[in-house]
């Protein structure tokens, strides 16, 4: 794909490998993060976990995680990276299959208004077998309004499948920023040990 | 066992052991309200957002079992405990998703106006106060925070030397003091001053200053500011910018403009080069009209037949072009059953007022709007003229197409979706008694708050999902770019993708847990009252007065709405976002190529 061949080639020749990232100083001051009985990474400094309150709850769902807010772009943009697992028989998705298959190709069945999805390819997240995959979308500022600005977004998953449910690690940032936050996102990625085996 | 005989001697228990009054709670549930209690202490509170998150959290697990329980016992003491925790929860969250002028105005929203949990505390009215706390809860945001608060020692010697030549003399010590929306203002006019100045200088030449005034030239009615900064330089710098920006924008165009509809291209051709927006010329691209076009804009009789055709509700049948459209989906059935719901009806609460009309000032953006006041549906008549002029007809032309009249209804109804999501919800504040906000033009509420925005974007997601998928992608191509990101988003993560996202940009709506801060901070002195009362009631109840008996069942009335709306809501929130997690279930299907088979990790 265009996409795959340029912007993302890019990005992934110039980015420090996962483990040099973290001992360029990510080490000394990422905080472990452990979901109770699930996972633990190391969360990037300065790196918030926030999660909401309503709604349907964590067991609700059977999706457990977390999510890091890192910082904020001139649009409004906040880059985020998630890591979840999700249970058998969770809301969101039932399988890893399907998981990948609603996002590393359109939702909706196509790839509307510029929307770039790269291949499904395999990797590793921390010492485990991965299908990763990266695209590119967009977010409309401000909402419900005649005349948004339609701001480019970066995004990368890595889909982690377990004998019970799968994780997901990801990586959301607007596409002007994403160079800056990747490396937080390698090394979450590098730091990953399920805890479900 | 029976409650009423053991009251008396609870109470007096409850003067040495506090909670004593929850009798009916297990070990477990006590040790849990203790924390939350102590949590929020003003003496040796942690004050722990993660703390006030499982607050919350308990309380409302299992149906609210534990909040019922709470408010069975020592309301001043439950009311305190339930605004402190949800206002700690809100103010992690402002300072951890935000920043910014967003996060300014967060901060501003939840600090600086009356009655403020988090001053209880010790953590305002002024943002300076939270940065201990926040040092402490979220070390790494306390920069941002700093910067977008735009506290004295975040200003950089540009601004502090500026400000302390102001006729105000500001130091330290007195900017810090003044409101965060004043501060922005304050550095606004002075930004404006400066635009000013440099103009008249003709200082042509980028400088630190110039960076700053930019930065600070971000409210309403500055793009004129900042547009005087940008065109100033040479005007054979500016020029060459310009070309050069052309040339650009033509070649990143140019490629995509094959997988462009015709008119697509005729409006990218049109904005590119003079000769087409002239009308002359040869564009050289096969197929593209040299046709112009002048647009019409709705004018006010269009605009009401056009209101009267797309949708109406009579002898309890909703019909028209917009009903059409949302016949046979969940979220658009859903909807007509609330329309022709007689329970509804007989308090008039879900009469159709369908107006459309053209935004002006806080509304000239928007797509449309739900007015509880007037229980009015407006849509922006600029959305028709869209419509319109992507179509290249008249307003006239349109009213006379029925194939453009289905067209008009197909952009609009995922608006109208949304707007009559917030009607729905009016209407079951009112049958629940929940709408105790008391306008003063005579009409009633509920808090308005951010899961009202959740379920609005939600329904309309749902709704163009559904549509995507009887339709086709063709359909996601007649709808706004912004409802096709909504429906993608809802597709892809659900009712979570919509609700994280959307908040920041709706500065001005606290959020459930900063709302139910707000409302049980209103709340502590009439529970306050409330407990001296309900000690002499029970105490001496012949000393009751006739005032202190009606204040009795008044107070009690006024606390018992105040737990059932926070109830109600967060319970509602769930099974919206159950319901909806179903239906979007229903419409996933496995089209396309599946992918490949995983193996498991390890």
């Amino acid at each position: 794909m265009k996409y795959m061949n340029t912007k993302t080639l890019a990005l992934t020749v110039l980015l420090l490998p996962a483990c040099a990232a973290l001992q360029a100083g990510a080490k000394d001051t990422a905080m472990l993060y452990t979901e109770k009985g699930y996972f633990t990474v190391m969360a990037p400094a300065g790196w918030t976990n926030t999660e909401s309150t309503f709604g349907l709850s964590q067991e609700d769902k059977k999706v457990f995680g977390a999510e890091f807010l890192g910082p904020q772009d001139a649009d409004g943009i906040t880059a985020r990276i998630s890591v979840r697992y999700y249970a058998p028989g969770n809301l969101l998705h039932k399988t890893a299959e399907k998981f990948i298959s609603t996002h590393a190709k359109p939702a909706l069945g196509a790839a509307a208004g510029g929307r770039q999805y790269g291949p499904v390819k395999t990797g590793l997240a921390g010492k485990y077998y991965a299908k990763f995959f990266e695209r590119k979308t967009f977010e409309f500022i401000p909402p419900e309004t005649i005349s948004p600005k339609k701001i480019p977004v970066y995004e990368k998953f890595h889909v982690v499948p377990m004998k019970r449910g799968f994780y997901v690690l990801s990586y959301h940032s607007s596409l002007a920023a994403a160079k800056t936050g990747l490396p937080n996102y390698e090394a979450i990625l590098a730091s990953f040990k399920p805890l479900l085996r | 066992m029976p409650k009423k005989p053991l009251f008396p001697l609870l109470l007096g228990a409850a003067l040495f052991f506090p909670h004593a009054l929850y009798a009916a709670l297990s070990a477990a549930d006590e040790a849990i309200i203790t924390k939350c209690q102590d949590n929020v202490a003003p003496a040796k509170g942690p004050l722990s957002p993660q703390v006030a998150m499982e607050c919350v959290s308990q309380l409302n697990a299992n149906g609210g079992a534990l909040l019922n329980a709470l408010k069975s016992g020592n309301q001043e003491e439950a009311v305190e405990l339930i605004s402190y925790n949800n206002a700690l929860v809100d103010l992690a969250n402002i300072t951890t998703r935000y920043s910014g002028y967003t996060l300014a105005q967060a901060l501003g929203r939840e600090l600086e106006n009356k009655p403020c949990a988090l001053c209880d505390m010790g953590l305002g009215p002024r943002p300076e106060r939270t940065f201990d706390w926040i040092s402490v809860n979220a070390s790494g945001r306390l920069n941002v925070v700093k910067r977008s608060v735009r506290t004295w020692d975040t200003l950089g010697p540009i601004r502090t030397e500026a400000l302390a030549a102001e006729p105000e003399g500001y130091t330290k010590d007195s900017w810090n003091k003044i409101k965060i929306p004043k501060r922005y203002q304050r550095l606004s006019n002075w930004a404006r001053a400066r635009t000013d100045k440099l103009v008249l200088d003709n200082e042509t030449a980028m400088s630190d200053l110039t960076y700053i005034l930019i930065e600070d030239l971000i409210l309403p009615g500055d793009d004129e500011y900042r547009g005087k900064l940008t065109d100033l330089g040479s005007a054979r710098a500016a020029s060459e910018k310009k070309s050069l920006d052309r040339i650009t924008r033509a070649g990143r165009t140019a490629a995509g403009l094959k997988d462009q509809s015709t008119s697509g291209q005729k409006d990218y051709l049109d904005t590119t080069f003079d000769r087409a927006a002239t009308g002359g010329g040869d564009t050289g691209v096969p197929g593209v009209s040299e046709r112009t076009f002048t647009p019409v804009p709705i004018d006010n009789k269009q605009a009401r037949e056009l209101s009267t055709r797309m949708g109406t509700v009579t002898d309890g049948k909703f019909t028209g072009y917009l009903a059409d459209e949302m016949k046979g989906t969940k979220a658009g059935d859903e909807l007509t059953a609330f329309f022709t719901d007689k329970n509804y009806a007989a308090k008039g609460t879900n009469t159709l007022k369908l107006k459309f009309e053209k935004g002006e000032g806080a509304t000239a953006n928007a797509l449309g709007w739900w007015d509880s006041s007037n229980k009015t549906t407006s849509v922006n008549t600029s959305l028709v003229d869209d419509y319109c002029l992507e179509h290249r007809i008249t307003p006239e032309q349109m009213l006379a197409s029925e194939e453009h009249l289905r067209g008009v209804a197909r952009y609009i109804t995922p608006n109208f979706v949304h707007e009559t999501v917030h009607q729905r919800q009016d209407a079951w504040a009112l049958a629940n008694g929940l709408d105790y906000i008391k306008y003063r033009d005579g009409s009633t509420g509920q808090p308005y708050q951010m899961e009202m925005e959740t379920e609005s974007f939600s329904m309309q997601a749902a709704f163009s999902s559904e549509k995507a998928r009887q339709l086709g992608p063709t359909y996601l191509e007649q709808i706004s770019p912004s409802h096709k990101n909504n429906a993608i988003r809802f597709m892809e993560d659900g009712v979570d993708a919509l609700r994280t996202g959307k908040h920041q940009l709706y500065p001005s709506i606290s959020s459930l847990e900063g709302s139910t801060a707000r409302e049980f901070r209103m709340a502590r002195d009439s529970a306050k009252y409330l407990r001296l009362l309900e000690e002499k009631n029970r105490l001496t109840p012949g000393e009751m007065t006739l005032r202190d008996s009606d204040d009795l069942l008044e107070y009690r009335a006024l606390l018992d709405t105040r737990f059932k709306w926070y109830s109600m809501v967060y319970q509602k929130s769930a099974a919206d976002e159950r319901k909806l997690l179903e239906w979007r279930d229903s419409f996933s299907d496995s089209g396309g190529t599946p992918p490949p088979a995983l193996g498991s990790g390890g």
